[in-house]
């Protein structure tokens, strides 16, 4: 049987708070000239984006960063480290770099060379104090049909994992 | 090599740095301490390494210092054991001016060496100030981030370099009596790899280099002791960049690069070897992390040559 990688509690968004975060992640990409911005759960579903459309299905973009990041992390937790940052190079001089966006999101923004790294470092930092002011409100909260769950998500997921990796 | 721009610097120390592992100590100090008064246009060069008043390798290039009179000469030489002696006392650039008798002593600099700035550069390794690299200019250089951190990295070499010992003979562990000429190919191959696993955690003062094949399984490792197992991080580590090859395929990316992993205090870097292994390298807070890719993906370069090897090193 496939063990069940999802176990924990699952992460709820409210239309309203993502409307907020689309806000949020618009303003980094004016600042820091990044091309694209991605929220995503810990788990690989996509909350929010901004910017470029993905050169190919979102699903599979957003399993691959969550998979990454999982790698990431894992590696720090055996170095002793609180939490890694990734950098991938991607074609044409782009990068794509994978940041911790509070405890349960992971924000993945590419951008080509000319914004430096750490420009956008600093902005995405920037982003996710504001994303963790946003999941802290004591407000955030919303009618039981405006919520997003994520185990809708699941299946496309499963599906989406299954095509990349056989 | 004229003075230029931050990618000067780098190159300048890359190619200064690589044949640190080849040639005796003595003599990668004095083609250091040659380059470094090329590449600046210094009247005169010196690297301080330890606490010893004379330096430990000295360039002039135009012979001015050779030119002074005896007592000019000895007056040199204390002002150099002077600048080293208080950065390497509390680690902190220094110019000529910065001395007790500052304006006297650029006086005299500019009369008898006709330089107009004096700096002298601590190495430091694990924190700690071990020497310095001093430099008579002829005028002023607007000295920018890069050559600090170029230099700095100089001094995590120098330092690996001091404390070496013979580790990079190509057969470190000994004769093995081997009865096969097939394996004595084996293992001379495998000693080879090892001396560039030798070579790059030099360089790089890294804690740990790994090598492992693409699917995770575990080759070869030099460095520090962990407390991990070695095997579980190979199969971590290939499987995150197997999902960020993919990854950065969707964005454009012909090929495997590298991958980096970043956090407060240590980096975890891939780069692929042949498109078959992986090669990790583990380090600390690093003055020139450029540095430490470029050294890296050249040791991959070397790896990938002996790429026939790697696949049975992997079978033996």
């Amino acid at each position: 049987m496939r063990p069940d990688v999802r176990e924990e509690k699952p992460t709820v968004f409210f239309a309203k708070d993502v409307h907020q975060i689309t806000l949020v992640l618009g303003k980094f990409l004016q600042k820091s000239r990044a091309e694209t911005v991605l929220l995503v759960d810990s788990a690989g579903h996509l909350v929010a984006r901004q910017g470029h459309t993905s050169p190919a299905s979102e699903d599979t973009i957003t399993a691959l960063v969550a998979g990454t990041f999982a790698a990431s992390q894992a590696m720090a937790q055996m170095l002793g480290a609180r939490e890694f940052s990734s950098i991938v190079p991607c074609g044409d001089g782009r990068n794509l770099m994978i940041l911790r966006a509070g405890d349960h999101a992971l924000l993945a923004v590419t951008f080509a060379d000319v914004s430096s790294d750490s420009l956008v470092r600093t902005y995405a930092l920037d982003v996710i104090r504001r994303l963790e002011g946003l999941y802290a409100r004591p407000g955030a909260t919303g009618s039981p049909d405006e919520k997003i769950e994520r185990k809708e998500f699941d299946k496309g997921i499963d599906g989406a994992l299954d095509g990349v990796f056989g | 090599m004229g003075r230029g721009e931050a990618g000067d610097v780098y190159r300048l120390v890359f190619e200064l740095t690589a044949r640190a592992t080849d040639v005796p100590y003595e003599r990668f100090l004095d083609e250091l301490v040659e380059g470094l008064a090329a590449h600046y246009h210094a009247r005169a060069c010196r690297v301080h390494v330890g606490k010893e008043s004379r330096a430990a390798a000295a360039a002039d290039p135009d012979k001015s210092v050779q030119g002074l009179d005896p007592a000019n000469r000895a007056r040199f030489d204390t002002i150099d054991a002077m600048l080293a002696e208080a950065v390497r006392n509390d680690g902190v650039l220094r110019t000529a001016l910065d001395l007790e008798g500052g304006e006297e002593i650029v006086n005299f600099l500019a009369r008898e060496l006709q330089t107009s700035e004096t700096f002298a550069f601590p190495l430091i390794a694990r924190g700690k100030a071990f020497g310095s690299i001093t430099l008579y200019l002829p005028d002023g250089y607007p000295f920018e981030e890069a050559d600090v951190r170029g230099l700095q990295a100089i001094g995590n070499v120098l330092y690996a370099a001091s404390n070496r010992g013979d580790a990079f003979g190509v057969s470190g562990r000994g004769p093995v009596a081997l009865s096969s000429d097939k394996l004595r190919a084996y293992q001379a191959t495998l000693d080879r790899v090892g001396k560039v696993l030798d070579e790059l955690l030099f360089l790089t003062d890294a804690k740990t280099v790994l090598l492992l094949d693409s699917h995770g399984d575990f080759i070869a490792k030099r460095g520090e002791d962990s407390m991990f197992s070695s095997t579980d991080f190979a199969t971590i580590v290939a499987s995150g960049f197997a999902a960020a090859r993919r990854l950065a395929g969707f964005y454009g990316s012909d090929g495997g690069r590298t991958l980096i992993h970043e956090g407060d205090h240590e980096a975890v870097l891939v780069v692929p070897v042949a498109s078959r292994a992986l090669l990790c390298i583990v380090y600390r807070d690093h003055a020139a992390p450029a540095l430490v890719v470029r050294w890296t993906e050249t040791a991959a370069t070397r790896l990938a040559e002996h790429y026939n090897a790697l696949a049975e090193a992997r079978i033996l």
